[in-house]
């Protein structure tokens, strides 16, 4: 019984950070659109939102790779898992409230990782795995978004260079409403997948599934529409920082930055690797400012934005460690999840209602950039 | 424990190598056929104002080719995630 109530919760924490994984990563999907007026903010969203649903049935590489190697599944129990999630909802809340477009995907590793050392120790975590699925593809994605925008608008220069700036604006913007798209398909693609993947490895710990069973359909449809709810509720804040504080793009650059992210996130996700969208896509919005003018790129933010991502597994990890400590105060059963999430959804809605308060016109800022 | 393998062997950088090929080739790949979309389009607009019927068909088989492009590599990289 006490299993099923954990299971139970661990399940709804799971979509609740599918759910923040969407509203935190909004920005990534739609801050170059609405940053060039290739379209109005409530569109972009409503369409990324449509299309991260769509984008979550296609693939179920990732979440293979998050069930299988990351953390022993023999090792695992749905509290660890439970203390994990956690530790990802809080990092996620933190870089959010302070407009930092950090990793969503990398803050559910380090947390289930931190839960399982505290619990197991070090022999029940995969370094393998996780060097070559996670840490190697976070140094590479950004990188190669970084260069293939940048070459990308480079080339676009040179072909559109000397016609005039008008048609070409409108163009791109016209474009940009696909690779918009496309970026917005290629997120749900790879992040929602992420949460099915920790879902899946709850129903095998708690021997709901066998160890090599797939993923259920039930999970697929649930992450699917928590990361569409997420995003369309989306995080106005952070396009904020995404959209005009990196860099003010033009719509070639903005289609550049789409295109390449888009390409780099959907070539990784086929082969598994739980990518970053945050990593990707700021990586090509550098790259496409860069190549037209290095001092154009605001790299204080940058900075910033760097300073998130390094800190984000060793953070998120902590905060899992510490929720799983805690968690066990309470026993093995199902009274210190109960705890722990009562506690977590007082905190949240007190984080969210002042976020709420004080971040009210974000919309209106990124338009006045331009 | 596996992580202190050395590096090199624990990473599958054949895998990696593609994720970057075709990184770098659809990414740049779409911007420069899109580009042509803008440019074959905008040319073939001004032919038709100035009454150069050939130039027009010249840059709006150009505008084409390039759509044809973006929107088959689309296809092609949704329905290679789908196949596998």
């Amino acid at each position: 019984m006490d299993q099923d109530i954990i299971l139970f919760i661990v399940v709804a924490t799971a979509l609740a950070f599918d759910f923040t994984n969407g509203f935190h990563d909004t920005a990534n999907v739609v801050a170059t659109s609405i940053s060039t007026r290739a379209l109005n903010p409530r569109v972009a969203v409503a369409l990324a939102a449509v299309l991260n649903f769509v984008g979550a049935f296609l693939s179920l590489e990732v979440a293979s790779t998050i069930a299988n190697n990351i953390v022993d599944q023999g090792e695992v129990t749905t509290t660890i898992v439970f203390a994990g999630l956690v530790g990802a909802i809080v990092w996620n809340l933190v870089t959010w409230y302070f407009g930092l477009p950090s990793s969503s995907s990398h803050a559910l590793i380090g947390g289930v990782v931190g839960a399982m050392f505290v619990a197991v120790g070090a022999g029940a975590i995969h370094g393998d795995g996780i060097v070559s699925k996670v840490l190697v593809p976070a140094l590479v994605a950004p990188l190669l978004a970084f260069a293939a925008a940048g070459l990308a608008i480079v080339f676009c220069y040179r072909i559109v260079g000397r016609l005039a700036p008008g048609p070409v604006s409108r163009g791109f913007r016209v474009g940009q409403i696909f690779s918009g798209g496309l970026l917005a398909l290629a997120h749900g693609t790879n992040d929602a997948q992420k949460t099915m993947g920790i879902i899946t490895l709850a129903l095998i710990s708690s021997g709901h599934l066998h160890q090599d069973a797939s993923v259920p359909s039930w999970v697929v449809v649930s992450a699917a529409t928590a990361i569409a709810l997420g995003t369309y509720l989306g995080g106005w804040r952070i396009i904020k920082t995404m959209g005009s504080r990196i860099i003010k793009m033009d719509p070639a650059q903005g289609f550049a930055a789409q295109g390449a992210g888009s390409a780099a996130i959907l070539a990784a996700t086929h082969f598994g690797y739980p990518l970053s969208t945050t990593h990707t896509i700021s990586g090509a919005i550098m790259g496409a400012g860069a190549a037209k003018r290095l001092s154009a790129v605001r790299w204080g933010v940058a900075g910033n934005i760097l300073v998130a991502w390094v800190l984000t597994l060793p953070a998120s990890a902590l905060v899992g460690g510490l929720v799983y400590a805690i968690t066990h105060l309470f026993g093995d059963g199902a009274v210190g999840p109960i705890v722990v999430a009562t506690a977590g959804i007082v905190l949240v809605a007190f984080i969210f209602a002042r976020r709420l308060q004080r971040g009210a016109s974000i919309t209106t800022t990124a338009s006045e950039a331009h | 424990m596996p992580g202190l393998l050395p590096f090199a062997e624990i990473v599958d950088w054949g895998q990696i190598l593609e994720v970057v090929e075709a990184g770098l080739l659809a990414g740049v790949g779409i911007s420069i056929a899109f580009s042509l979309v803008i440019l074959g389009a905008v040319r073939a607009g001004e032919a038709q104002q100035q009454s150069r019927p050939a130039a027009m068909v010249l840059y709006g088989a150009v505008a084409l080719a390039g759509l044809a492009v973006c929107l088959g590599a689309v296809a092609f990289g949704i329905s290679t995630m789908l196949a596998k």
